[in-house]
């Protein structure tokens, strides 16, 4: 982490911090991200570890207001994208404090969207061609089978024959922590 | 601003709202939304120029915009647009991504296909991924997904009919209400039809229950699998053993994102696409007989065998270099188990000595 970056993460910022998601985005992924902190007894203020490049940073997670039960009950809709979308959040905050991006890329794959990092706002046609491949999986509570390390590795196997270079970030919300790689 | 970033942007903002509506259960705004998104991104696509140096911006576009096509049901519309993203030069990565999409797109359309002359009591499955080819499948993924779905009809007849989960011996004949069958093949694909068909035997009618609901409970089930709607599950199936083992066989039969994608099931009134991944299944949260105490979890390699095993619900594995264990299964599990006898596996559990308490058992060597 950048000894001058503020160790703090507030949900409610990721629209003016990771443009151009917009409000009903954030809103939408910050509302995910607190369901799986509460799913695990956790609070507004929590402390989430970072692991990046061999070193390990503390980020205090804040937000504000309740977890709603109908927050609760469309965690039911699609279990495993909604703590994806959970753990969206914590990426697109953690990105530019711990890296040089700013400007977010978008495109849609599926039915959901895949992120890239781009160096700077560029003006020409071709948006993609200078970006970082940003790939983010979320984890409610670490097994013996599910395991940061392994979704890690999973993801650097799927990259493989990207010649993007790519972050891949894994949010686990039970510790909390996270693990970044660069490819 | 570029009038490509401009498109862009527009169809992104639009793609957001379409997947908050999605997940907010709005899923008609969340097609119209989705179509808008398509309608810009596929004419920002447009305007890349062909050749290597737009890459990979141009094949990200079509496939963007042939995931918001796909959104909106375009099929069609959505195949055209990978076919142009596939005929420029994508990097490997993004031509993997548009073929995938190609493939679920395929995939969907044989599932909304209403020309299939299904009965009632037939299931069409249809498997998708690399282990499958036009009319041609590895033996081992598509026995173990047609055996594990007459496993679990059978089981659910015996539910269905209020009979205690039996976990070993001869099933009554008054509970084999149905006899396993297949139909040929379908060209083209690796598709199937699975048929319960009714047993010549008058004498057991009696206790026939109604295929149509019991295929549509089976169906019913699995989706929820699909869903991860554990709670859901829980109500449809409420005796904790037929739970375990619909559970473990619909995990058995889910694709394991490698050599299999997509595993389609098809009634004659509906359709469900099983997508989650064999690995995201978790099996077993607490395993039988667990004594209260922290145990370690250990995690033992070796090949299932008959001969050590001590009781109905223990089993026994022995590793390379000769290690005994026994391990205890919980009940509803052993047809899962008992498919593994004899192969090499690794199981995953709290452990006390040689004894391991299954938490989850995966193959270890698929290659058949």
């Amino acid at each position: 982490m950048n000894s001058r970056a503020d160790p703090t993460l507030v949900l409610e910022s990721l629209s003016d911090q990771a443009y151009p998601v917009t409000p009903s985005a954030s809103g939408f992924y910050k509302e995910q991200c607190m369901v799986c902190f509460h799913k695990n007894g956790h609070r507004s203020g929590v402390a989430l570890k970072v692991i990046h490049q061999g070193t390990c940073s503390t980020f205090q997670v804040y937000w504000t207001g309740d977890v709603t039960e109908r927050m609760l009950l469309s965690a039911y809709v699609d279990h495993n994208k909604l703590v994806d979308f959970g753990a969206c959040a914590i990426a697109l905050l953690l990105i530019p404090k711990l890296t040089g991006y700013k400007v977010i890329q978008q495109s849609a794959i599926g039915t959901t969207i895949d992120y890239y990092l781009a160096p700077q706002d560029q003006n020409d046609d071709l948006i993609f061609n200078h970006a970082a491949r940003l790939e983010v999986s979320g984890i409610l509570k670490e097994s013996e089978t599910n395991t940061v390390e392994a979704r890690v590795k999973r993801k650097l196997g799927r990259l493989k024959e990207s010649r993007l270079p790519a972050y891949i970030i894994v949010v686990e919300f039970s510790q909390p922590w996270s693990e970044m790689v660069e490819k | 601003m570029s009038k490509v970033r401009e498109l862009h942007d527009k169809a992104m903002e639009l793609a957001q709202l379409a997947l908050v509506a999605r997940y907010s259960g709005e899923l008609e705004r969340a097609t119209t939304l989705a179509r808008q998104a398509y309608e810009f991104e596929s004419q920002a696509a447009e305007l890349i120029p062909y050749g290597e140096a737009s890459e990979p911006t141009r094949s990200i576009l079509y496939r963007s915009a042939a995931s918001l096509a796909y959104q909106c049901h375009e099929l069609g519309l959505a195949q055209q647009l990978i076919a142009k993203g596939l005929s420029g030069y994508p990097p490997p990565a993004i031509e993997q991504e548009l073929k995938n999409l190609l493939t679920q797109i395929s995939f969907e359309r044989h599932l909304q296909n209403q020309d299939l002359a299904l009965s009632q009591s037939d299931v069409q499955l249809s498997m998708y991924g690399k282990a499958v080819g036009a009319g041609i499948v590895l033996y081992s993924e598509f026995t173990k997904r047609v055996n594990n779905f007459f496993s679990l009809a059978g089981k659910t007849v015996q539910r269905k009919l209020g009979r205690d989960f039996q976990s070993a011996g001869q099933v009554a004949r008054m509970y084999k209400s149905f006899v396993p069958a297949l139909a040929a093949p379908a060209l083209g694909s690796f598709i199937v039809i699975l048929k319960l068909a009714q047993p010549q035997d008058p004498r057991q009618l009696t206790f026939l229950v109604d295929m149509e609901q019991l295929i549509d409970e089976i169906m019913t089930g699995i989706e929820l699998v699909n869903n991860s709607d554990d709670e859901g599950l829980r109500k449809l199936i409420r005796d904790e053993t037929y739970y375990y083992h619909f559970v473990s066989l619909t995990r058995e039969m889910a694709p394991d994102g490698d050599r299999i994608n997509s595993v389609g099931f098809t009634t004659k009134s509906r359709a469900i696409n099983l997508t989650r991944f064999y690995n995201d299944i978790p099996l077993i949260a607490q395993p039988k007989d667990l004594p209260n105490q922290e145990l370690p979890i250990a995690t033992i390699a070796g090949k299932l065998d008959y001969a050590i095993a001590r009781k109905k619900s223990t089993i026994g594995i022995t590793t390379e270099e000769n290690q005994h264990y026994s391990v205890s299964v919980h009940e509803g599990l052993e047809d899962l188990v008992r498919s593994y006898f004899g192969q090499w596996v690794e199981i995953v559990g709290p452990s006390k000595g040689t004894l391991v308490y299954l938490r989850d058992i995966r193959l270890l060597d698929r290659d058949e």
